[in-house]
């Protein structure tokens, strides 16, 4: 395992990127270690991107750890480069980075200058050369091999190509160097294709008077929907969970929500789940504006119309009934209503499912096997009255009858016992008397039920017996 | 022959009233699911009809709906209150055969929504079953609209009742009595079950003790016994 990157603390003990797990912690006792995470790492810095919106509308990620933002033009608004680099560093220490910032004219210099010069180094138009000068070479954003050629034969610093003739740099070195060289100075141009963030799916309708009528709303709706579904077609997504709002002639909006199961983009489905909704809406005096917004989206990929549609099993095993189904009732209900079983590995039975809501994507595990469970289970046991085996048997043996309510039931057979105990590392009060006996029993008319012994035996002392289930 | 002509004219007939019946709609709703036992089998009418519903009451309604079911392939709706005590196991289906993860649970809060979350399952025909717990009795015009949505869909719709009390005429399909049965013999590893088929409609009635072997998931048939004779299938019989 190697290291990827390093905190400054780190670095001034002598740990490196590169260098094996084991020899930075045989150099650094007292190492933190956590993994790397290069997903969530650039995630993060297309946020970040979005947020260096506020300064400039030309923002670029860099490499792993770097944004490169054009400000030309944009600097008079924060009160010059000075203040407006300061301003920036210091919001980005405030969020909790480790950040140093350059400013200069070309992109290739701004990058050396931030990671090999001072923290915040703004270089004067046309003293780019003089700022370069005395930085390595690695500021260069050359690659490795060519580095450690440059500084095998003692070239260091930028000032010394600098000093060198083009000619021969560009035969011994190769068209990579002067390039780097001439971005760096600003003598060839280095374009920055900025950062561009997805617009959200929104779409509006002002109406030039306000409409209260159920069927003016709905036809709105329908527009609205067939605009969005195309925007969505275009992309190539379908939404999830889509929103309307409706703002009245007094200001106030009124709103409405759906959800699906998949993601789709079918206006007409789409329609029809929200009729529903629409009959929940008080249009007052009337709608001025409607604005239709799909907040989570998911990609879709276009269907393959074929002749043989029917046929084709779709690839999670919904078919697009049952998620048209599922979508109907989930909204009608809530989709915390609407439930699917999902395994769970305990052998406590009252959690040994969950009960997951349909619109959770979840991979299914294969159900554990287990000994005699009931059809149907009590959510609360119920205590039950016994009566002992005549003669006494063992102490643990099951009750030869049994009082649950009112009716009174004779023990015919009984299978067990099952001890489950409880989860130790889990402090459960309904399992706070500690392990179960469970019995499966059955009583002279042929009904199963499920009955257990709680707690640990007592000599002399009768111990609480409970109803947890029925068998079918 | 004018015998001939008048058979051939009564089951023109019966066709036609047959259809009035299934209130014109287009589906023939004839797949039956099939339990294996002749004699109740011969008392439904050929099977347990898909595309209808059918109400089951007594302590082994819950058992015994679950092993027909298991009978069918495909995703299964299960409605009941969030409110009961007695809740749905499904660790323990798979004791019936069926997978609990073809199994979308719907918890209602009252009455209204359970009726309508089967009418809407019932009226998709992507469910092969719906299975609704209720307490009391149904009345006749949601058991008509419950059907009514059977047959649109095509899957089978159970209704399982809790409580006593009178039986309210409902529009169903098949009711039946289901209630546990001893075992005759001290070992076994099967469930035994006392079946009572009140009411089948354009069929007769029933009573009879039978087995159900977990580990094939075959039914068997232990004796005939009860109130009622089966009688064979009438063409005709009025709905009430």
């Amino acid at each position: 395992m190697l290291v990827a990157s390093v905190n400054q603390e780190a670095e001034l003990h002598g740990v490196m990127p590169g260098m094996a797990l084991a020899d930075a912690r045989a150099l650094l006792p007292p190492l933190t270690a956590l993994p790397a995470a290069p997903q969530a790492d650039s995630t993060l810095l297309e946020r970040l991107a979005c947020w260096c919106d506020r300064y400039t509308p030309w923002v670029a990620v860099e490499g792993q750890a770097g944004l490169w933002l054009d400000i030309t033009g944009c600097a008079h608004l924060f009160g010059g480069e000075r203040a407006m680099l300061d301003d920036l560093l210091a919001r980005l220490t405030g969020f909790g980075f480790a950040v140093s910032g350059a400013l200069a004219d070309t992109p290739g210099a701004a990058w050396a200058l931030s990671r090999y010069g001072d923290r915040a180094t703004i270089v004067p138009a046309g003293e780019t050369r003089d700022a370069l000068a005395p930085l390595p070479v690695q500021a260069l954003r050359l690659g490795p091999a060519t580095a450690g050629e440059l500084s095998r034969l003692g070239l260091r610093l930028i000032g010394d190509l600098l000093a060198l003739p083009r000619a021969s740099l560009v035969s011994r070195f190769g068209e990579d160097l002067p390039l780097k060289l001439d971005q760096a100075l600003g003598v060839i141009d280095e374009p920055i294709s900025p950062h561009r963030h997805r617009k959200p799916y929104r779409v509006c309708h002002a109406f030039p008077e306000p409409i209260g009528a159920r069927e003016s709303i709905t036809r709105a709706l329908e527009s609205l929907l067939s605009a969005l579904c195309e925007r969505l077609e275009r992309d190539q997504r379908g939404c999830r969970c889509a929103e309307l709002v409706c703002y009245r002639v007094d200001g106030s909006p009124q709103s409405a929500r759906i959800g699906t199961v998949r993601p789709m983009r079918d206006p007409k489905r789409l329609a029809c789940l929200f009729g529903e909704r629409l009959d929940d809406l008080d249009p007052g005096f009337g709608i001025e504006a409607m604005v239709l917004s799909a907040p989570l989206t998911e990609p879709l990929a276009p269907t393959q119309s074929s002749l043989a549609s029917g046929l084709t099993p779709p690839s999670d095993g919904v078919s697009t009934d049952l998620a048209a189904l599922m979508d109907r009732l989930g909204n009608r209900l809530g989709f915390g209503q609407v439930l699917r079983v999902v395994p769970v590995e305990t052998h406590i039975p009252e959690r040994a499912y969950r009960a997951a809501p349909v619109n959770e994507q979840k991979a299914t595990r294969p159900w554990p096997e287990r000994p005699r469970r009931p059809l149907c289970l009590l959510r609360r046991p119920e205590p039950i009255e016994t009566v002992a085996l005549l003669p006494p048997g063992e102490p643990g043996d099951p009750p030869a009858l049994f009082r649950w309510g009112r009716s009174v039931h004779q023990v015919r057979r009984a299978e067990g016992p099952e001890r489950i105990a409880p989860e130790w590392w889990r402090s459960d009060p309904v399992w706070r008397d500690g392990p179960r006996d469970y019995w499966c029993v059955e009583d002279e008319a042929g009904r199963r039920f499920w009955i257990y012994r709680e707690g640990p035996l007592r000599p002399g002392e009768p111990s609480p017996w409970f109803l947890h289930g029925l068998f079918g | 022959m004018p015998s001939s002509s008048a058979a051939n004219s009564l089951e023109a007939l019966r066709a036609r009233i047959a259809a009035i019946e299934r209130g014109g709609s287009p589906k023939a709703c004839a797949e039956t699911l099939s339990l294996g036992l002749e004699p109740i089998e011969g008392a439904l009418g050929g099977g347990l009809r898909l595309g209808c519903l059918h109400e089951a009451t007594g302590s082994g309604a819950n058992g015994f709906v679950a092993a027909l079911v298991s009978r069918l392939s495909g995703p299964i709706l299960w409605c009941n209150h969030a409110n009961a005590n007695a809740q749905l196991y499904p660790p323990g289906l798979k004791a019936f055969g069926i997978d609990p993860g073809h199994l979308i649970l719907v918890r209602c809060r009252n009455r209204a929504e359970l009726l309508s979350a089967m009418e809407e399952g019932l009226r998709s025909s992507a469910l092969s079953a719906v299975i609704g717990e209720a307490t009391g009795s149904v009345d006749l015009t949601a058991s008509r609209r419950l059907q009514l949505a059977a047959e649109t869909g095509g899957g089978a719709g159970f209704l399982l009742l809790r409580g006593g009390g009178d039986r309210e005429p409902s529009a169903a399909f098949t009711r039946w009595r289901i209630d546990h049965a001893p075992p005759p013999d001290s070992k076994s590893g099967c469930i035994y079950w006392r079946v009572e088929l009140d009411r089948c409609r354009g069929g007769g009635r029933g009573a009879w003790t039978v087995a159900w072997h977990a580990k094939t998931g075959h039914f068997t048939l232990v004796s005939e016994a009860g109130d009622g004779q089966a009688e064979p299938a009438k063409p005709r019989r009025m709905a009430g």
